[in-house]
């Protein structure tokens, strides 16, 4: 079992390091999880050797490379880790470095069933909390929905519903800092006012018309007791009440 | 200061600098009441607006309270890591007055929002004190805010005022001594700190906080390199750069987001001593019309009902009766005749010419700009002061970025092409407030070629009402499409994103006759100084060109086209020239032509849609070049012109085509 969590753990790392486009070198394995190195030099080569073996790691001299196997398992993991950081953070609202603890421990034991099940439950989320890109499973290009989703973006919401900001999935940095010297952060209480012509959001005091595009990108969770009545709108369930009494 | 884009400052020069007294600067949010409480501070009237993004200059002006103080007032910014026009200028001044004393101003509705940048001002250790404005909207709302608490943890005075009526003012004056830096700075993540560290160390002694440059440069601000050059040589800017670039490599999101997250955590932590919410009263009428009128229903017969007013106010009565009086009876009884008078005293046929001839600078140029486009502006300009006051016209802006986003503009350009109905020109120079370059370019576009000025309007709808309703709505209609094809098309071709759409509603607010008598006379002085000169200028270029001759062969060379290809009787060649000059003139040529029975109504039609697609005036050109360059300006008159023509033939076509006469 040790050893497997070891290459998962090495191939996570050269599938990050891939994927951000920096050198990939047997120090570098050692370094990716600052402050403290979860694996020792001595882990990592015995790891390394096992990954070589199982035909997911090709080595030449000191570069290392992942063969196809490889990259589709290291991003699976990648996948868990990352999906798992979202469950912990937005919808169990841990703080960050729990959220970053458990994740580690979570994405070698998640079952691709499980995985998928909370992506639906999180509304197939695109990015991390750190803002880096969650890689995609069927779930997502299916776009299965039937796990309501708790969070949402806020375009999803109804008119007048109040929910609170989990994250912004922005890829343009300056749609991001905008958001960001607006005062839109995650934890934020919004409210949506309407949806034409224009979406208009407001918090506090402050009232904010944007296009469809950005409000889309601001991931809400949902007051649970907003969720319950599929179709419910304000004034029926009132009046239903109004019957029964 | 080279290299930092400059303020543009009409009313500083001279006084800064040079004597012993302090500055004082005004900072906030957009839409506090800064401008309002230059006002108090003054007595000079200031861009007053109730519009995010209304005021790009910066005024400035000596204390009322006699100290020999200088008040500057900015323009709105959400941050001193600028993303804006507005912000970049506000940002480059608290570099440049490093000396001031700044008056944060607050919405004490939105205390977090204004913390946010109060954060930022303890980071760059100016002396400051903070003023809650807007303290009777935040009573109604039920929000309290404890004072002294605040003051206590910020460790400046915090005053209370409610600007609109003068309160608390007299008592920010007195605190003005007791400045200092905020205590706002909170401890970012160790690897932004270090970054920090390490910038600091690079860029040389500063009389505003080194940690407050070195966060501007960590957030990716590269308008400061010139700045920065010239202070710490280009090795230090080359290291300073890697470091930011090595920091944001290793994270995803950016790092003034970071930065701001944060600073916010550590607002809310404050806002969490100081605010207190109590029971929230409603102006039920202001809510309801503010909900309505942003509403896909309702909002439309609300707008069809305010434009509706706005051309009854401006075409009627401003463009109608009140030019009537002055032009006829003030310029053409008075002025006009007491210039000549003078200037026949003088032998020199030229002058007289130059100044009461057929393209005189007062006979033409100074009638134009003042006694027909100044009563129409003024009338349009107190409509829209009011509108403003009120808070209408950033939902205007939302129920119109729907069709607009579709042209490549977003609902923010609302603004300057309502202006255009008003002046094409004014509407120009009000481009600068668009974000993106691709934004302002295409609005500069249409206003030259499809939005018809009041002046000309009027005109316009005498000629085609004396013919039907049909006319009018035809005539409309086709202008419109024009807009939107050339628009939709423009949006596609020129490069560049289409701008993001972000935009603060303010509360509708019950209107204050002495904000709308101030924005209209901002304006107004706004008016002559920048746009008066274009006309005279104007005038005065055709004045030579008529004399050199060169008039008279636009106009024949013109005519083939004119009676070939449109139509249309050679004499309308001259109502085109002249309407390059003056719109509305070369619309009243046309009507002369028309009561004389020269034109048809399909001909009226045709020579009043390709009037209108003209570029309105020689001022507005010479204003599209001012903002946007020769090469732009030129790239527009080579479209423009060739296009008015070629829709115009088209539309004498279709007519001789289906026979229709109207």
């Amino acid at each position: 079992m040790t050893s497997d969590r070891q290459v998962e753990e090495v191939l996570e790392a050269l599938w990050v390091a891939v994927d951000e486009k920096r050198q990939v070198a047997r120090e570098s394995l050692f370094l990716a999880h600052p402050p403290e190195p979860l694996l020792d030099i001595a882990e990592i080569d015995q790891a390394l050797e096992l990954a070589e073996r199982a035909g997911l790691v090709s080595v030449d001299g000191e570069a290392l490379y992942l063969t196809e196997a490889g990259e589709a398992l290291a991003r699976n993991v990648v996948r868990r880790h990352r999906l798992a950081e979202r469950l912990f953070s937005d919808v169990l609202d841990v703080g960050q470095e729990e959220a970053e603890v458990s994740a580690c421990r979570i994405e070698h034991l998640l079952s691709p069933d499980a995985t998928d099940s909370v992506c639906i439950l999180l509304g197939h989320p695109t990015t991390c909390p750190h803002g880096k890109s969650i890689p995609q499973g069927h779930c997502c290009h299916q776009r299965i929905e039937e796990a309501r989703p708790l969070v949402i973006p806020a375009t999803r919401l109804r008119p007048e519903e109040d929910a609170t900001v989990a994250y912004l999935s922005s890829e343009g940095q300056d749609r991001l800092s905008r958001m960001a010297s607006l005062g839109v952060f995650p934890g934020l209480r919004v409210r949506l006012i309407q949806r034409h012509p224009t979406y208009m959001l407001r918090f506090g005091e402050t009232t904010l018309a944007l296009d469809e595009e950005i409000v889309g990108e601001i991931y809400v969770r949902r007051n649970i007791h907003n969720i319950k009545p599929a179709a419910g709108r304000k004034t029926l369930l009132g009046r239903r009440r109004g019957h029964r009494g | 200061m080279e290299g930092v884009s400059r303020p543009r400052c009409h009313t500083m020069k001279g006084r800064a600098g040079g004597k012993t007294g302090r500055k004082i600067l005004l900072v906030g949010n957009p839409n506090v009441g800064k401008s309002v409480i230059f006002h108090h501070l003054t007595g000079k009237y200031a861009q007053v607006s109730n519009y995010p993004g209304t005021t790009v200059m910066v005024t400035s002006g000596n204390a009322s309270f006699g100290d020999g103080s200088v008040v500057i007032d900015s323009p709105g910014a959400n941050s001193l890591s600028p993303r804006s026009e507005d912000e970049r200028v506000t940002r480059d001044l608290l570099l440049k007055e490093d000396q001031a004393v700044v008056i944060q101003v607050a919405d004490t509705k939105n205390l977090s929002r204004a913390l946010l940048l109060t954060a930022q001002l303890s980071d760059a250790g100016t002396p400051m004190v903070l003023a809650l404005n807007m303290t009777d909207e935040a009573e109604l709302k039920g929000i309290n805010i404890d004072i002294q608490k605040l003051s206590h943890v910020l460790r400046v005075p915090v005053v209370a005022t409610t600007a609109t009526r003068g309160l608390g003012i007299q008592e920010l004056q007195n605190t003005l001594e007791e400045a200092r830096p905020a205590k706002l700075r909170v401890r970012f993540s160790s690897d932004i700190e270090h970054a920090l560290l390490q910038i600091e160390e690079l860029i040389p002694e500063l009389p505003l906080g080194r940690r407050a440059v070195a966060l501007m440069l960590l957030c990716g601000d590269t308008e400061l390199e010139n700045w920065l050059q010239q202070r710490a040589g280009p090795q230090a800017v080359q290291a300073i750069y890697s470091i930011a670039a090595d920091l944001q490599s290793r994270n995803a999101r950016p790092i003034d987001y970071l930065i701001n997250r944060v600073r916010s955590r550590e607002v809310q932590r404050v806002m969490g001593h100081v605010a207190y919410r109590g029971v929230a009263r409603s102006n039920y009428l202001a809510d309801t019309f503010g909900r309505w009128s942003t509403h896909p229903l309702a909002g439309i017969p609300i707008l069809a009902f305010i434009l509706l007013l706005l051309y009854y106010v401006v075409g009627v009565v401003g463009a109608g009766i009140v030019v009537d009086l002055v032009e006829s009876v003030l310029f053409g009884e008075y002025i006009i005749p007491a210039v000549g008078w003078l200037f026949a005293l003088l032998p020199i046929p030229l002058l007289q010419d130059l100044m009461v001839g057929e393209y005189g600078l007062v006979s033409v140029g100074l009638t134009y700009a003042v006694a027909i486009i100044l009563p129409v502006v003024g009338f349009f300009f107190i409509c829209f002061s009011l509108l403003e006051d009120i808070g209408y016209l950033p939902r205007l802006a939302v129920m119109a970025n729907v069709v607009l986003r579709r042209i490549g503009l977003s609902g923010k350009a609302v603004l300057p092409l309502i202006l255009g109905l008003g002046c094409d020109t004014m509407a120009t120079l009000t481009t600068r407030t668009l974000e993106s370059k691709k934004e302002r370019l295409i609005a500069t576009l249409l206003l030259a070629l499809a939005v018809p000025c009041s002046a000309q309007m009027a005109v316009i709808l005498a000629l085609l009402g004396g013919i039907s309703g049909t006319a009018v709505a035809l005539f409309f209609a086709i202008i419109l499409i024009q807009l939107l094809l050339v628009g939709f098309l423009a949006s596609r071709i020129l490069p560049g994103d289409r701008p993001d759409f972000v935009l603060e509603i303010p509360p509708i607010r019950v209107p204050q006759l002495s904000n709308v008598v101030t924005k209209t006379l901002a304006r107004m002085e706004w008016y002559f100084k920048e746009a008066v000169p274009l006309f005279l200028a104007g005038t005065f270029i055709l004045f030579v060109l008529d004399k050199l001759g060169a008039l008279v062969f636009v106009e024949s060379a013109f005519t083939p086209v004119v009676e070939g290809w449109l139509g249309l009787p050679a004499a309308t060649a001259a109502a085109f020239i002249m309407g390059f000059l003056r719109r509305d003139f070369g619309a009243a040529g046309l009507f002369m032509l028309a009561e004389q029975g020269l034109l048809d109504a399909n001909q009226i039609l045709v020579s009043l849609v390709v009037i209108t697609l003209f570029i309105p005036c020689i001022a507005n050109l010479f204003v599209i070049i001012k903002e946007r360059g020769l090469r732009v300006g030129i790239a527009i008159v080579g479209f423009v012109f060739p296009y008015a023509i070629v829709v115009g033939g088209l539309l004498n076509l279709l007519f001789r085509a289906l026979k229709v006469g109207l």
